[in-house]
């Protein structure tokens, strides 16, 4: 499982298109974001918290992108078949590829929080707690990247899905705006978003966030989200492994 | 010995295997030969424990178990990294740690010939040295049973030649190996027993020496400008590149009288030689008559 791990993660941090997807392009938005919005704002410090918040949670989601091409190409060259002539259990393996993806994303919401600290002066009452959502919204992602990548038939429906997610629940989940300057049947629909609750999770964490839901609860509905996503993926690990095989 | 009794493996419509009985004796070499599509890598892939999904059972009757090292057809290999991380990998999830894995990736780097490429990404190598290395990480754990699929398609003639060394000293370190191939000549040159595979059927087996004395016959080869009346006195096997093949279970008299006839008639063949049966040959008459009949 740490062979596979270890190997996972020297192959992800040396791909271009990773660094690219869940670093280069979350801080450049996050830059354009802050000098539309915040540079004449009266509270630069309280829009930081915003988009810092809101972009780490929708870059988030495209490590699944990443995860879905790593797992289609090991079914596809032979990798998981020739696993099965190894000591190596399946669960080995699968844990040993989620671990890294799952510490990439925590990795990532780290980074830009602490570049919301230092560029703009962002402010953590609790700094563990913001760990700890950033590990369940790890997890979350991570499972739901799993999941498609059991039932993906090429990397290009990871590619589609990922962004259906990724904007669709930026927008009903208030990533970009306010959630409470959206309409009210988004708003409503947005309270079903995993994203709506992985950010007002971090924004509960922030000083001065009133409007921030109880993070113990949106903790528990992550932590659902997580359990569907693997939910799913143990549903498609066992095709995923056949046909990997044959 | 590994012992494969009535094994059968489908993929929906296709039979890939088909009732398939053999015996495969510890510490030898044994070849699968036959045309592509045969069944070949069906048949190792079960062996390897890769495909689960089959009918019919396969016995290992060593005291222990022994260790597997496999080596699929397609190349499996993280291009992005290097050799020595590839091979690390390998060593690690067959258990081996610290310094013996350090020590083993160095043997290792050694037998294939990539030490002085150790830290180049695979991507960077070229078709013979990534086949030489997919050999190096099935063979990071130093296997008992190593079991290999077409491991020269593709290479060039030096890495094949480094490959076929490999083997031999594989064979000389007592392993059994198990090697697929649709290359004749490998088989012949590499393997003591071989299988016939063909249309997911085993043909024929048994050692390569005892099919060639029963399956093949010596020949002389006559290249030139012949007389048609000599082609009756002897059986033609073939027409074969612009000249004829006389098979005769004494070739060397056959030879003489040749060489006598072509002096008395003062004709001057481009070619005449004497021909040793080959596992070609075998192959050519099994599937030649009995198979390619009934299919
Ligand atoms: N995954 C698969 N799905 C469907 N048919 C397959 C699959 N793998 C092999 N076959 C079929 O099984 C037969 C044997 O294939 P294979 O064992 O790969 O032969 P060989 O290795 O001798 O070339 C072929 O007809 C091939 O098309
Ligand atoms: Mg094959």
């Amino acid at each position: 499982m740490w062979a596979v791990a270890n190997l996972e993660a020297r192959k992800q941090l040396q791909d271009k298109s990773l660094l690219f997807w869940n670093l280069a392009l979350p801080i450049i938005f996050i830059i354009g974001f802050m000098a539309i919005f915040a540079d004449d704002a009266p509270d630069q410090t309280a829009i930081a918290n915003q988009i810092i918040t809101g972009f780490s949670v929708f870059f988030a989601v495209f490590i699944i992108i990443s995860m879905v091409i790593s797992f289609v190409k090991d079914r596809e060259n032979g990798f998981v078949a020739r696993m099965a002539s190894t000591p190596l259990t399946p669960g080995g393996y699968f844990i040993g590829k989620w671990l890294p993806f799952g510490a990439i994303v925590v990795g990532q919401i780290m980074i830009l929080v602490i570049m919301g600290i230092i560029v703009y002066d962002m402010s953590i009452d609790q700094p563990f707690f913001y760990l700890l959502v950033a590990c369940f919204v790890a997890m979350m992602v991570t499972s739901w990247g799993v999941a498609i990548a059991m039932f993906s038939k090429t990397e290009n429906t990871g590619l589609a899905l990922t962004q259906i997610i990724a904007f669709a629940g930026a927008i009903l989940g208030g990533l970009w705006m306010p959630f409470e300057t959206l309409p009210e049947t988004i708003q409503t629909i947005g309270t079903f978003s995993p994203q709506y609750w992985a950010h007002q999770a971090f924004l509960s964490t922030l000083p001065g966030q009133p409007d921030g839901e109880d993070v113990g609860i949106a903790l528990l509905i992550l932590l659902g989200y997580t359990g569907v996503g693997f939910a799913l993926a143990f549903v498609g690990y066992r095709k995923f492994l056949r046909e990997s095989r044959s | 010995m590994i012992t494969i009794q009535n094994v059968n493996k489908r993929y929906k419509e296709t039979r890939a295997l088909q009732n398939i009985d053999l015996s495969i004796p510890s510490g030898v070499c044994y070849g699968f030969v036959g045309p592509n599509g045969a069944g070949k890598s069906s048949l190792i892939k079960i062996l390897a424990g890769v495909v689960k999904d089959y009918e019919g059972s396969i016995h290992v009757s060593d005291a222990n178990p022994p260790s597997l090292g496999y080596v699929p057809q397609e190349v499996c290999l993280e291009e992005t990294l290097s050799a020595t991380t590839n091979l690390h990998f390998y060593g690690k999830i067959q258990g081996l740690k610290g310094e013996k894995l350090i020590r083993q990736v160095k043997t290792v780097l050694d037998d294939i010939g990539l030490t002085n490429r150790a830290n180049s990404k695979v991507k960077t190598f070229s078709g013979g040295m990534k086949r030489r290395l997919n050999i190096g990480c099935a063979l990071m754990h130093e296997p008992d049973l190593v079991i290999m699929d077409e491991p020269t398609v593709g290479v060039d003639p030096q890495s094949r030649l480094h490959i076929f060394q490999m083997i031999r000293s594989l064979k000389q370190q007592g392993k059994t190996i198990i090697y697929a191939s649709h290359y004749m000549e490998e088989i012949e040159e590499l393997c003591d027993e071989v299988a016939f595979i063909d249309g997911g059927k085993i043909v024929e087996q048994g050692s390569i020496d005892d099919l060639l004395t029963s399956y093949a016959q010596p020949a002389v080869f006559i290249k030139g400008d012949i007389p048609k009346a000599w082609l009756d006195f002897e059986n033609v096997i073939q027409q074969k590149d612009g000249g004829w093949l006389f098979a005769s279970s004494n070739p060397m008299q056959l030879l003489g009288k040749l060489a006598q006839r072509c002096e008395e008639q003062n004709i001057m063949p481009s070619q005449l030689s004497l021909m040793q049966p080959r596992l070609e040959d075998v192959f050519f008459t099994l599937t030649g008559t009995a198979l390619r009949d009934t299919a």
